[in-house]
């Protein structure tokens, strides 16, 4: 009974401790001074088990801390591996330990320590966390002890609960861990902007990469809308509310477009908007670069119940009966009597000798209660100790009696039972002490037990049941109402795992959910065992453990995990989260499918050793240097070839650094790659592209020269080294570096159109100019806006130009010249012409008298020669004026200026009895007095040269074309007009001459005229942009054909002269 | 009808001209007083009476000028813008007689108020024809201002 008392207090103290305890080392201090008192053993001690192995704590109990310091010195010395050691082994098997003697034990290995202090005795168990062990307890006892099964079971029990305490402490160690490594990760990300949106879209959290990429401050953007990050337009047309929308409906959202930074200047991204969801799956908010794994592992852990069976004690009914003859005296016992009593069955009784069988403390009472029988004539029942007579050992006994009575009322005789229900009682004796304890423990523990009885239905609940169920103690319950209080998720498989338990027979264990009257959910770890009583009545009995909260920091470990598994599996990057030793801890999916590796292949091992390195020694020894720098605390950057599956290789921009915690120390190296190989690629082509490139090219990114080609090299006389970095303005002459004088674009970072052909001067490094041409093309990239100049050198082209320019000006001048020459000539050729005709005449008329014949002969061929010359002047006159004194174009109605020729030919006409039929002729743009003239040249040719005996006959046609098809007219409307005759004709090989001035294919004599009359039309009709030319034959007639615009061009009448 | 002695100054500095158009004046008995200068210097000299010019007897005022264009020294037109622009001068007819044919010449000495343009035809009888018809127009067709003023 003492013992019993004791147990309790021992279990209710380190229950306690357990629930009370911030650290498992607070729990275990109690436990082991507790079960140092219990037992009376002298020495408890703690080992941790870390990394492997147990490892003594400075947690000891010491009854006698002089006498056992060298034994826990040993202690401390001495390490004990996996199964070495009474701690070595309790970690490796996970069971209590006893060691009867130390001295015969001969894997007890501080035997001689032990020795020494006295120690003989030596007891451990573990403390499990699910079935690990987290450490070992261990006592030691002055004297050899024999294995005290029961009170190792109690030690079980309290390692269960002490390994509650460092479960809770783990959980809260990983979530804080696992915390921190997400946040230091998230915040040293550079090149990803990441962040969470609350629910409504609002920032909630920040990173140094957002900072990077966005401009904005954590203080600065917090708790504003995520939109701010978009550009006007697609505010206004409800992008952002849309982002949300599909990210909640679809889980996540991708996109690339346009972001707005803060100094407002626009970025090209690509964003992944992913829902963050609780366990019911309501969105509470949002996070980028994540995505969302909606698998939900179920929770693994298994709970390590202790096993709080309760023995039932099983009652077996020793029932003796005896009958006694009041009047004479005689007492008769059963078989069963005696045996009860320690007597041999039949060797006979006596009501003296029966008294003196009764407990002395009990006897009297006994004799009072046959008496009081006797005299009242009634029955009795009653409860009285023996002493058994063989062995002297005291007994319980339930003792009843009936009485006979006569007819006076007097006892004649009485018979009775006698039941032994020592055990009986002990056992109930001991049920409601352990009861009593239980309900403490499960209060203190939040442990609950039930009974049902499956027969009867009758379902029993401790208190602390009905406290977790949310339910007032007492009030009436039943195993449908059970069932009506669990998750409706977890009904079907509860009933299942009973019903297997009933058919079965084995003990049972399960998780279950509890829905409480006010809606919340505890998870309940539960444990039962099924027990069938003699009759066949099926009996269960269990306990429920509330682990909620445990499993709700498992939860949230696993989210946080989840989170942060999201993040670094879904980034393109590839991630290396390596031990300060260089050993890969993780690497993410990117990077092991990059290479076709699964964890097992490259976890654990130092990174440099890992395939994406194998193809080339330098880049390993290279990255194992990184490593150790970046363990140094530096940061290291450079661009290297990895080898991916197949053996492809891929240029990565490569960085490692590394990540503090709370005390400074290295704790985390994270390495990053980001796959640059087609950017590699992609600017090698570009480079080739510039390098190729015939123009000097120059490309510009705010005014600051980026990049520039070996033709730049050559056209500046500049290293490449000595211009890219610096200001543009270095190759422009100085007269254009103030910022009015630039030429638009080429240093602003604004141009937004390309722009082409423009001339300027550059300067050379030597200072010398030269004449270029620029082409400026802007290209918005999301480091701002670049923009690449093809330069040309243009001197050569410009000196051509001038020396072109030169030489036509000169030639202008010169035809001026000639121009003018041939009218003053003609003009000055005239006066003494006119002069040498007017004498002759003089001379002619004064002189008649005096003259004869063969005189006035000389003087007729003379005034003839002077004539026909003055008629060359005057053609040649009319020839240059062509040209000198044209006339503006203007609409000139062409059957008009026929007529008027007609009129003027009259004569002509009438003398050779010509016919000449004018068709209807359109109005052009020309100059009217040339339009005659050119007419009437036509015309009077026409009519001119008649074949003899033939009447001269001259038609005009004139028609409208689209186009010219003999060239200089171009495209435009052209007017076509014939003159055809039916005279002498020509030869067409002299088809140019006749267009010749002074040429002639006839004899003065035959057919008068200077020779310049189809000069002068050609003159004119190229004055007016067009073409005239004949069809002849000798004596078949001519056809002349004069293509004329029908519109002017207005650069054409500008022609010099 | 009954002939004024009219006095024809001609200003022209080609010699031959001069003594062509002499000639085709004296033909058709024009001029019974023909006064000569060889360019325009010479021309406004005589109209004010200046220098060699200065007897009124011997260079009587002219009742018509034939003027020539082209003169060294000041040429015709300077001469007409003198004469046209001199309100003693202005009333004294003045033809022009020149080779030339030019657009210009012509709308500018209209403009600066000549009586007539006249281009010398290019033989002399077409001169003569010319000279007799000019005579005509001039010294029995047109009424010319009262000779005092």
């Amino acid at each position: 009974m003492l013992e019993d008392q004791r147990l309790v207090q021992l279990l209710l103290a380190v229950a306690t401790a357990a629930n009370e305890a911030d650290k498992p080392e607070q729990a275990f201090d109690v436990a082991i001074d507790r079960i140092c008192a219990f037992t009376e053993w002298p020495v408890g001690h703690v080992y941790r088990v870390e990394e492997g192995r147990p490892v003594s704590t400075q947690i000891w109990h010491l009854a006698d801390p002089e006498r056992f310091r060298a034994f826990q010195e040993a202690t401390d010395a001495i390490p004990m591996g996996r199964g070495s050691g009474l701690p070595g082994r309790v970690y490796a098997t996970g069971r209590p330990a006893w060691i009867a003697d130390l001295g015969r034990d001969a894997q007890f290995m501080r035997a001689k320590h032990a020795r020494a202090a006295g120690l003989q005795a030596g007891m451990a168990f573990p403390v499990l966390v699910g079935r690990r062990v987290a450490a070992v307890l261990e006592f030691f006892a002055v004297e050899p002890v024999p294995p005290d099964e029961g009170l190792l079971q109690v030690m079980s029990n309290i390692g269960g609960q002490l390994g509650r305490v460092v479960e809770r402490e783990q959980a809260r160690e990983a979530l804080r861990a696992s915390e921190e490594r997400i946040r230091t990760f998230v915040e040293v990300v550079q090149d990803y902007a990441i962040f969470m949106l609350d629910a409504e879209g609002h920032v909630a959290t920040w990173n140094a990469g957002g900072e990077r990429i966005k401009g904005y401050r954590e203080e600065e953007i917090v708790g504003r809308h995520f939109s701010t990050f978009y550009p006007s337009e697609d505010v206004a047309s409800g992008k952002p509310a849309r982002v949300l929308k599909i990210a909640t409906d679809e889980g996540h959202y991708e996109d690339e477009g346009w972001r707005v930074r803060k100094d407002g200047t626009r970025f090209w991204a690509n964003a992944i908007v992913t829902a963050l969801r609780d366990a019911e799956g309501r969105v509470q908010g949002f996070t980028k670069v994540t995505r969302d794994l909606t698998e939900r592992r179920r929770a693994e852990e298994t709970l390590r119940e202790s096993e709080a069976r309760l023995a039932r004690a099983q009652e077996i009914a020793h029932l003796g009966s005896w009958e006694w003859d009041v009047a004479t005296g005689e007492l008769r016992w059963s078989d069963e009597m005696y045996r009860i009593y320690g007597l041999t069955p039949g060797e006979g009784i006596t009501y003296e000798r029966y008294m003196a069988l009764q407990h002395p403390a009990d006897r009297e009472r006994t004799q009072k209660v046959v008496e009081e029988a006797l005299r009242e004539g009634r029955p009795y029942r009653f409860y009285h100790r023996i002493l058994r007579a063989d062995d002297g050992a005291e007994r319980i006994l339930l003792g009843e009696g009936e009485v006979m009575l006569d007819g006076t009322g007097r006892v004649v005789k009485m018979f009775g039972t006698g039941h032994d229900v020592t055990e009986q009682k002990l056992a109930e004796e001991e049920l409601r002490e352990r009861e009593r304890l239980l309900r403490r423990a499960q209060e203190i523990a939040h442990f609950g037990s039930w009974e049902w009885n499956s027969a009867t239905g009758e379902l029993t609940w401790s208190d602390e049941l009905y406290r977790i169920y949310g339910l007032e103690p007492g009030a009436e319950t039943s195993y449908a109402l059970y069932l009506s209080r669990l998750h409706p998720d977890d009904r079907a498989f509860v009933e299942e795992t009973v019903a297997q338990a009933i058919r079965s027979q084995e003990p049972f264990i399960f998780q279950e959910r509890v829905v409480r009257p006010d809606g919340s959910v505890r998870v309940l770890n539960s444990a039962g065992e099924v027990m069938a009583d003699a009759d066949g009545t099926i009996w269960l009995f269990g306990v429920c453990h509330d682990v909620t909260e445990s499993v709700q920091a498992a939860e949230e470990l696993r989210e946080s995990e989840r989170r942060f598994r999201g993040i670094f599996h879904s980034m393109f990057q590839l991630v290396g989260l390596l031990a300060p030793d260089g050993t890969l801890i993780e690497a993410n999916e990117a990077s092991l499918d990059f290479a076709g590796l699964t964890p097992e292949d490259v976890i654990g091992r130092p990174y440099w050793e890992c395939p994406w390195w194998d193809h080339d020694p330098t880049v390993r020894e290279q990255l194992r240097e990184a490593v150790a720098r970046a363990a140094d605390g530096a940061f290291v950057r450079y661009e290297v070839v990895i080898r991916g599956r197949d053996d492809r290789r891929a240029t990565i921009d490569f960085s490692v650094k590394s990540i503090r915690d709370d005390d400074g120390e290295v704790e985390l190296i994270i390495a990053e790659g980001r796959d640059i190989t087609e950017r590699k690629e992609a600017e090698e082509r570009f480079r080739l592209l510039l390098e190729s490139a015939p123009d000097a090219m120059v490309i510009v990114r705010g005014a600051q020269i980026e990049l520039v080609n070996a033709q730049a090299e050559k056209v500046f006389g500049y290293g490449r080294e000595e211009m890219v970095g610096q200001p543009v303005e270095m190759l422009l002459p100085e007269r254009y570096r103030a910022p009015s004088q630039r030429p638009n674009g080429f240093t602003t970072p604004y141009l937004t159109e390309k722009e082409e052909g423009l001339e300027l001067y550059c300067r050379r490094r030597d200072g010398t100019e030269f004449p270029v041409e620029i082409s400026l093309s802007p290209l918005q990239t999301h480091q701002g806006l670049l923009v690449s100049a093809a330069i040309r050198d243009i001197t050569t082209r410009k000196q051509a130009e001038q020396a072109e320019a030169r030489y036509r000006a000169a030639l202008e001048s010169r035809n001026r010249e000639l121009q003018d020459f041939a009218y003053v000539a003609s003009h000055d050729l005239q006066e003494p012409l006119r002069k040498i005709r007017a004498f002759s005449d003089l001379l002619g008329d004064e002189y008649a008298e005096r003259l004869d014949d063969q005189a006035r002969h000389y003087l007729k061929r003379m005034d003839d020669a002077a004539a026909r010359m003055s008629d060359l002047i005057a053609d040649l006159l009319a020839f240059s004026r062509v040209t000198t004194k044209g006339r503006p174009f203007e609409p000139v109605d062409l059957s008009h200026v026929a007529e008027g020729v007609l009129a003027d030919l009259e004569i002509a006409i009438r003398e050779g009895g010509a016919s000449v039929e004018v068709e209807p002729l359109p109005t052009i743009e020309a100059d009217p007095m040339q339009m005659r003239q050119l007419l009437q040249n036509l015309f009077a040719n026409a009519l001119k040269f008649s074949r003899e005996g033939e009447t001269p006959r001259v038609r005009v046609a004139a028609r409208r074309e689209p186009r010219n098809e003999f060239g200089p007219i171009g495209v435009r409307e052209v007017c076509r007009i014939t003159v055809q005759d039916n005279g002498i004709g020509f030869d067409e090989k002299y088809l140019d001459r006749i267009f010749t001035p002074f040429q002639r294919l006839h004899n003065r004599d035959a057919y008068k005229g200077t020779g310049m009359g189809l000069a002068i039309c050609r003159r004119i009709v190229e004055r007016h942009g067009g073409t005239i030319t004949a069809r002849s034959r000798p004596g078949e007639g001519s056809t002349f054909v004069v293509v004329l615009p029908v519109r002017q061009e207005p650069a054409i009448e500008n022609e010099p002269g | 009808m009954e002939r004024e002695p009219i006095c024809i100054l001609l200003a022209d500095d080609d010699p031959d001209d001069r003594m062509l158009t002499e000639r085709a004046l004296k033909r058709n008995r024009l001029a019974n007083s023909i006064k000569i200068v060889e360019d325009g210097e010479q021309l406004m000299d005589y109209l004010h009476r200046r220098g060699a010019y200065a007897d009124p007897e011997k260079s009587p005022r002219p009742g018509l000028i034939l003027l020539d264009l082209n003169m060294p020294r000041k040429d015709g037109r300077e001469a007409l813008e003198e004469i046209k622009s001199d309100p003693s001068l202005r009333r004294i007819p003045v033809v022009i007689l020149t080779t030339s044919e030019a657009e210009q010449d012509i709308l500018r000495s209209y403009d600066l108020g000549v009586n007539a343009f006249v281009t010398k035809p290019v033989t002399f009888d077409g001169l003569a024809n010319a000279i007799m018809r000019l005579g005509e127009f001039w010294f029995e067709i047109v009424k010319l201002p009262p000779k005092a003023l």
